[in-house]
């Protein structure tokens, strides 16, 4: 299995399938039209989820279109499908930074640009503090969120005020700094799709290095008459990992040479990539594993008191909840994670490679872990309480309505003898690529192959251990 | 079909050397508009740091245009750059995600054309070897001076700032 060249020992770790050689999607990606056509269809589905939010469904949320649509099927396919597959689509279609991405360009789907001046902008355009060019504010922000998750996930009121409130300061945001400064430094749902994709199975890559090398203008990056400069602020010629990219196709656009290329590729590739890993995305991939196991303790264990605190059902019992939730995803993993990666930097012998470095290698190793939480997690939303969609798509408004037909449709919950077996697959399987990865960020690491062996078992016991107790969790 | 350097005649040569110039102004140009894009203070040194980096190749441009004027008067070509197989003075911003990571102080900026001057002056000092044409030679041996007083541009600017900063 452990085969540095190879994901799993099975697939070649630069195996690439270009989707763009098929003129069918190059010309789509190359379109104006795309993503905004998208774009509009989720500003409507928006729309609908925040008027559903505001003034429909009932005080237990059940049957709240907004609650349903977001917390059940969205984010269900988020963690399930788009992050693992299809990278940062998400932020392609993301209609929340849509408004103050209008106020910046002017236009939706056209290009305002001089010849002299390049693109044109409305707004400030200021830069983003450089102390704050990292993605510290998303961790604080998003674990900021979960304190109110009961509020966010159950009220339908709690869903409009988050949404809403993202979209407000998204716009003030644009208004201020340039280009999607908001999506990149700010946006809570933007640093875990961030820190995951990176796992994903596709990628905008450059297709041929050398023609840009070559190339003088580089319209990706400062635009040109076809398209904007990477609103991402990425080198898009250069760039070696998904991380950054918001996959909004623009550099489609204005590559004059036609030189982009959506691949699928074997899944965690960029978890090697060695560039600009830094503390920030070490502790994105440890608050969201402490954020899975307190989610699944509070909305899908047996432990009441905990559903208690979390819904605020006392003050103390709440208090109790924001200190020992943050102090489990800010404190109590990274440092059992320092103690093995401490463990095993022992065990590797004298080496030049500093503890800071090994533990923010290593730390990757927990993106496909998280990601497995997280995937056996959405099994406990999705096929218990999947039937509620049809429901609410025929009644959005809990009016009365049933447009398809299928608002008597009644809850069914399916398949939920499978859902231990199901969670046990998940998880096996993100321990497996947790492995590999391990003992692959291990040989970067320490380079020396016997070092690298002796390092890399504590953290494979680690991965294994902390697999166990989640899987424990989900199905004990 | 792509030609390689070493191929050309003194003509072509010095005719390309004159695209070359113009095509690293361009893009130290681009590399200025893209931090002045930033419009903060740290940005707009680095931009102007490119942008006098743009100017020196643009007179260092004008000065080859002057000497094929003087050595081959009118004679027409139509090679530049784009027509050569070897990557010569290509300055490269090479970090993908520097804009993002506000990870590029202003001497990093000027690191980048001082490596793209050396590897062009080693590129012209080994045409210059390998050539038997003596005219060729000599041509080599100007453009490697050329790049030469780049480096000393860029070193110089690089010295200005070490004592600013060392100033705090």
């Amino acid at each position: 299995m452990f085969r540095t060249d190879r994901v799993l020992g099975l697939m070649p770790l630069d195996w690439r399938l270009e989707l763009t050689r098929y003129p069918v999607v190059r010309r789509l990606l190359k379109s104006r039209w795309m993503p905004f056509l998208l774009l509009a269809f989720n500003l409507f589905m928006f729309t609908v989820i925040l008027m559903a939010a505001w003034v429909g469904g009932v005080g237990a949320g059940n049957y709240n279109f907004g609650i349903m649509i977001i917390w059940i099927l969205w984010w269900v396919v988020l963690m399930m499908i788009l992050v693992p597959g299809l990278s940062r689509f998400w932020c392609t279609v993301c209609p929340l930074p849509l408004v103050g991405e209008w106020l910046q360009r002017l236009t939706l789907v056209g290009v305002r640009h001089d010849p002299k001046q390049g693109n044109l902008f409305a707004g400030f355009k200021k830069r983003w503090p450089k102390s704050l060019s990292n993605m510290w504010v998303m961790n604080f922000l998003f674990l900021g969120t979960t304190f109110f998750s009961a509020f966010f996930t159950t009220r339908p009121v709690g869903t409009f005020v988050l949404l809403f409130s993202i979209i407000i300061l998204s716009i003030v945001l644009s208004v201020i700094y340039h280009k999607r400064t908001f999506c990149l430094y700010v946006c809570p749902i933007s640093g875990f799709q961030a820190l995951y994709s990176n796992f994903a199975m596709t990628e905008v890559r450059v297709k041929d290095p050398t023609i840009c090398r070559d190339h003088k203008s580089k319209g990706c990056v400062v635009g040109n008459a076809s398209g904007y400069g990477c609103p991402w602020l990425l080198l898009p010629y250069k760039f070696t990992r998904n991380t950054y990219c918001g996959m909004c196709f623009e550099c489609f656009k204005t590559c004059e040479y036609d030189n982009m290329a959506l691949n699928l590729r074997p899944p965690g590739t960029d978890l090697l990539v060695d560039e600009n890993r830094h503390l920030d995305e070490a502790y994105k991939a440890f608050i969201m594993l402490g954020i899975a196991v307190t989610f699944f303790m509070s909305m899908q264990g047996p432990w009441g008191f905990l559903k208690d605190w979390v819904n605020m059902a006392t003050l103390p019992g709440y208090f109790a909840f924001i200190v020992l939730h943050a102090a489990w995803c800010l404190v109590v993993i990274p440092a059992i994670f320092l103690a093995f990666v401490w463990w095993g930097h022992r065990r590797a012998g004298p080496s030049e490679v500093p503890l800071k470095k090994a533990y923010i290698n290593f730390s990757y190793t927990l993106v496909p872990l998280g990601l497995a939480a997280w995937v056996a997690f959405s099994w406990g939303i999705i096929l218990p309480n999947g039937s509620y969609l049809f429901h609410i798509l025929s009644d959005p408004f809990a009016w009365g309505w049933d447009l398809f037909g299928i608002a008597h449709v009644p809850w069914t919950p399916v398949f939920t003898g499978l859902m231990p077996w199901l969670e046990i697959v998940t998880m096996v399987v993100g321990l497996l690529f947790s492995l590999d990865f391990a003992y692959k960020l291990a040989v970067q690491t320490y380079r020396e192959p016997a070092a690298a062996h002796r390092a890399a078992i504590p953290m494979l016991s680690f991965l294994t251990l902390a697999t166990a107790g989640l899987t424990w969790l989900f199905i004990g | 079909m792509k030609r390689e350097f070493a191929s050309l005649a003194p003509y072509e040569a010095l005719h390309v050397g004159i695209f070359i110039e113009e095509r690293n102004a361009r893009i130290y140009e681009n590399f200025a508009q893209l931090f002045e894009e930033f419009r903060d203070e740290e940005s707009g040194r680095i931009a102007a740091a490119f942008r006098e980096m743009a100017a020196e190749e643009r007179h260092h441009g004008s000065v080859l245009q002057q000497r094929y004027v003087e050595r081959f008067g009118t004679r027409p070509c139509s090679l530049t750059d784009a027509d050569i197989a070897d990557l010569v003075e290509v300055p490269e911003l090479t970090d993908g995600e520097m804009l993002i990571l506000g990870r590029i102080p202003p001497q990093q900026a000027l690191e980048i054309g001082l490596a793209a001057e050396r590897q062009a002056r080693r590129f012209y000092l080994r045409l210059g070897e390998l050539t038997r044409d003596p005219l060729l030679r000599s041509l080599y041996q100007e453009f490697a001076e050329f790049e030469r007083g780049h480096e000393e541009f860029i070193e110089q600017k690089l010295a200005e700032r070490k004592p600013a900063q060392e100033g705090g």
